[in-house]
């Protein structure tokens, strides 16, 4: 039967799964084998409530921590700026074509650079999005963890 | 009144206390804080998401570097670090800036555990 300070950690490393990609590569692993470590310490002097305590703090600083480390990562960001390029587009959409609600009159001489301006939009749009997302994922992986000392 | 090593001073209180836990060699997240708890009497503790979202910041900005793990170490999942030389100068400026605040808090016999009542 699993004891629940191991259950303890398990949900601590579910917790820190919710950390962006790059921090949960580079820091995970410390972060749980700190939490591993302040545990035993505890369990060894028998105090349960120190456990507790500490799992309960170490859960309320990851609520603070993990939004600022995503704030950080630009994700909200792009996912912005996606939100804004999607309303554009449906904007531009509903301009375009007459359908209900969306309706909006348009002049027949400016259709030519509507429909142009939507084309490159088009085009570009892929291209920004790999641009964008090969750098987020490729950035962290470029700072090497250096090898381990041999003996 | 020495001039801030700008643009890092000046350092907050969980910056302060990592390169200093740091300052006496390389050490892991745990070890650096523990050293804090010890230093600072248990008055200041830094749970891990602060911690590392520091050490983070110090990496970025070149004031702490990461070391290769020891050989005899049983935890491979520890990751080591150090200060690096301008992490050395920004803690030496700190610590002057704010051995130079003191010296005015005294000369004004501000004295510590004073009342304010």
């Amino acid at each position: 039967m699993t004891e629940w300070p191991s259950l303890l950690a398990i949900g601590y490393r579910i917790l820190l799964w919710l950390y962006p990609p790059a921090f949960r590569r580079t820091f995970a692993e410390s972060m749980a084998a700190d939490f591993d470590d302040t545990c035993a310490e505890a369990r060894v002097r028998g105090d349960t409530r120190a456990v507790l305590a500490h799992a309960l703090a170490a859960t309320a600083n990851l609520a603070r921590s993990i939004p600022w480390q995503w704030l950080r990562s630009g994700v909200p960001f792009i996912l912005l700026g996606a939100a804004v390029c999607a309303g554009l587009a449906i904007s531009t959409l509903s301009w375009l074509v007459p359908l209900g609600p969306f309706a909006v009159a348009i002049a027949a001489a400016a259709e030519d650079d509507l429909l142009l301006l939507i084309m490159i939009l088009t085009a570009l749009f892929p291209v920004l999005c790999v641009v964008l997302f090969n750098w987020w994922f490729v950035m962290p992986s470029l700072r090497r963890r250096p090898r381990r000392r041999r003996a | 009144m020495p001039e801030p090593v700008s643009p890092f001073q000046p350092l907050t209180a969980a910056v302060f206390h990592v390169l200093l836990a740091l300052s006496h060699g390389e050490r892991h997240g745990y070890a650096i804080a523990k050293e804090i708890r010890r230093h600072t009497g248990g008055r200041f503790a830094l749970q891990a998401g602060t911690l590392y979202g520091t050490i983070q910041r110090l990496l970025e900005q070149g004031l702490v570097e990461e070391v290769a793990a020891r050989a005899g170490d049983v935890d491979s999942r520890r990751r080591y670090y150090r200060l690096s030389r301008p992490g050395r100068r920004v803690l030496a400026a700190e610590v002057q800036r704010m051995d130079t605040l003191v010296r005015v808090a005294r000369a004004r016999r501000v004295r510590v555990g004073e009342s304010t009542a």
